[in-house]
């Protein structure tokens, strides 16, 4: 199974081998699987990936794909190590890291692509965010990389599965915390859209509208610590407009406690009659917004369900944005929808106008 | 932003294994202060997994200057000085000469110990700070000390029995893993120097696979450490304006 001499295999890897919990067939797992490892161009976030890439390849993952002349280094470390030039070179067993820096700080996607014993792709995912209450600084390259990069050994080793997220928390300095949600009480797989995507371009136009960021970041620091909500609608000429919406879900809860379990804490019931009132104006329904208090911008497992009864849309074509919202400010925001019948999300960018002090005075 | 005026001379990095890598390289992204890098170890095959700045080619080399050229690549700008040595109470002081603030990332209690008293021996108006980290596993644990506040020796008051300890030979350690640690402990030793809030600034921070876990130590007036010396009358905290 190695091309590496056994004993040259335990002089190298011997001590990750002796911890309790691994299996020594991780290292197998680990040898055949390929890192491709993409940023959005912040120097923190290039940083990190160089960082997640060296641990990776020092643990002993056997091929990288890298920029053209970007493997040289990781090469150096381990010069059996394979490499590709380009990311369609990249066959499974591979795992994807993309890095972002964030308002709150920063986040890497981890998806793992492997081959399972018959043949069909089996994948999982899983993320990462790093808060520290504002933009990360540079010097958290390292050990945001190798944060990341324990995640995907620790899995692959057998030692813990990959979380579908987890959160090291630094934005109260005298008192970090960690939080990790366990794959299968997490959120489904959902997958970056393609570039030029109608999800990216609702990105991109929502990325590019401060006046209904303005809306929805003011909505959402209104109701904090409780979810807001709102729609997106299109009028006669294609122009966007948001609205802000009732939720309902305070109101049902106190009227029936056990069916609807949750308060506007931490769940949102939009009221409907706004969408068909939009309707009678004319206006088409482009998507529903939510905000997410003190967590991520993940479509969460209720989400899902709510959106896609039973695995059909409830609003065919109509996208979902979810605004996380920490200490009263917008931090993070995406938007999620179906294309090709996978969930699939796009980054909306938080406008430089709100990142930071858009929320409740005082909190941020 | 901090006075430069209070920035300390020189950061050493006692320890270029698998937190000294991870701390030196997160110090140099800093890129602030000169470091001084010391190690009386070479490279070993063994140590790949998680020293993840050098080279297969370098096995056999020493370590420090090593990791030096290594850092280099990513700081060029980087003021860095390569001591060959290991640190104990007898040649603390010299080792150290010049310095002001160390990362302390062996894998020797006695080192750790001897740094703790370095730091808050400190004469009548020099301020020191140590971060000093370990880690084992899948774990790890950092704490900052300084001339003024809880130490190392009011939470283990003496280094253990060598014999005592478990080790990376035998426990093993998972490369990524200490290198959170590492670079975590850096990151304290920054915010501290910066006169920033931090969880190790007098408390035990420890990395476990359910998360961070903090344990403040005991105030100073509870501390049984012989080694205090006149500077923990200075109370004023790093960077910060006096």
């Amino acid at each position: 199974m190695f091309e590496r001499d056994p004993k040259q295999l335990f002089d190298r890897y011997g001590r990750q081998l002796l911890v309790q919990g691994v299996q020594f067939e991780g290292q197998q797992v680990l040898h055949r699987l390929a890192v491709v490892v993409g940023c959005d161009g912040s120097p923190l976030a290039q940083a990190a990936g160089q960082v997640a890439a060296r641990y990776l390849v020092g643990a002993g993952v056997g091929r990288a794909v890298v920029p053209q002349g970007g493997g040289t280094l990781l090469q150096q470390l381990d010069p059996l190590l394979q490499l590709a030039e380009l990311p369609s070179e990249a066959q499974p067993p591979v795992v994807q890291l993309w890095f972002a820096a964030r308002a709150y700080g920063a986040s890497a996607d981890v998806v793992w692509t492997d081959l399972s014993p018959q043949g069909p792709r089996q994948v999982r995912a899983g993320a990462l965010q790093w808060w520290v209450g504002g933009p990360a600084p540079l010097t958290d390259a390292v050990a945001l990389g190798a944060a990341v990069a324990d995640l995907v050994v620790a899995d692959a080793l057998g030692v813990e599965p990959l979380p579908s997220l987890a959160v090291l928390d630094f934005s109260d300095p005298l008192a970090p915390r960690t939080r990790k949600h366990a794959a299968a009480a997490g959120p489904p797989l959902a997958l970056p859209a393609d570039p030029g995507s109608p999800l990216q371009e609702l990105a991109s136009k929502l990325s590019e509208t401060l006046q209904i960021q303005q809306i929805v970041a003011a909505e959402s620091a209104r109701c904090y610590p409780a979810e807001a909500c709102g729609l997106v609608v299109a009028d006669a000429d294609g122009q966007l407009v948001a609205l802000a919406v009732a939720n309902l879900q305070d109101h049902w809860h106190s009227q029936d406690p056990e069916a609807f379990s949750r308060s506007a804490r931490t769940a949102f019931a939009l009221d409907e009659r706004a969408i068909a009132a939009q309707q009678r104006l004319g206006r088409r329904l482009v998507a529903i917004w939510h905000s997410h208090c003190d967590v991520g911008a993940d479509f969460s497992a209720a989400d899902v369900s709510g959106a896609y009864p039973n695995g059909e849309a409830l609003y065919p074509g109509v996208a979902h944005w979810v605004v996380s919202v920490r200490r009263g400010c917008v931090a993070e925001q995406r938007v999620f929808g179906l294309e090709g019948g996978q969930l699939c999300y796009a980054d909306v960018a938080v406008s430089g106008e709100l990142a930071g002090r858009s929320g409740v005075e005082g909190r941020c | 932003m901090t006075d430069p005026r209070l920035l300390p001379r020189t950061i050493a990095v006692l320890g270029c294994g698998g937190l000294g890598v991870p701390a030196a390289w997160t110090l140099a992204l800093d890129g602030r202060y000169p470091l001084v890098l010391i190690d009386d170890d070479c490279v070993e095959l063994s140590n790949l997994h998680r020293q993840v700045l050098y080279a297969t080619a370098e096995v056999g080399q020493p370590k420090a200057p090593a990791l030096a050229r290594a850092l280099l690549e990513v700081a060029p700008q980087l003021q860095v000085e390569v001591r060959q040595g290991r640190l104990g109470p007898a040649n603390a002081a010299a080792l150290l000469q010049g310095c002001d603030a160390v990362l302390e990332g062996t894998d020797d209690a006695v080192s750790k110990f001897a740094v703790n008293d370095w730091a808050v021996g400190a004469p009548a108006g020099v301020q020191r700070v140590a971060s000093i980290a370990a880690a084992i596993g899948r774990r790890g644990q950092w704490m900052v000390v300084r001339s003024a506040g809880p130490c190392y020796r009011c939470l283990f008051e003496e280094p253990p029995q060598p014999e005592s300890l478990a080790t990376c030979q035998i426990a093993g350690v998972l490369g990524p893993a200490v290198g959170q640690v590492g670079a975590l402990a850096a990151r304290s030793l920054l915010r501290v120097l910066a006169g920033e809030a931090d969880s190790a600034d007098g408390a035990l921070v420890r990395l476990q696979a359910r998360g961070l876990l903090r344990t403040p130590v005991a105030a100073a007036a509870a501390c049984r450490c012989q080694a205090r010396g006149d500077g923990a009358a200075d109370s004023e905290p790093w960077g910060q304006h006096v």
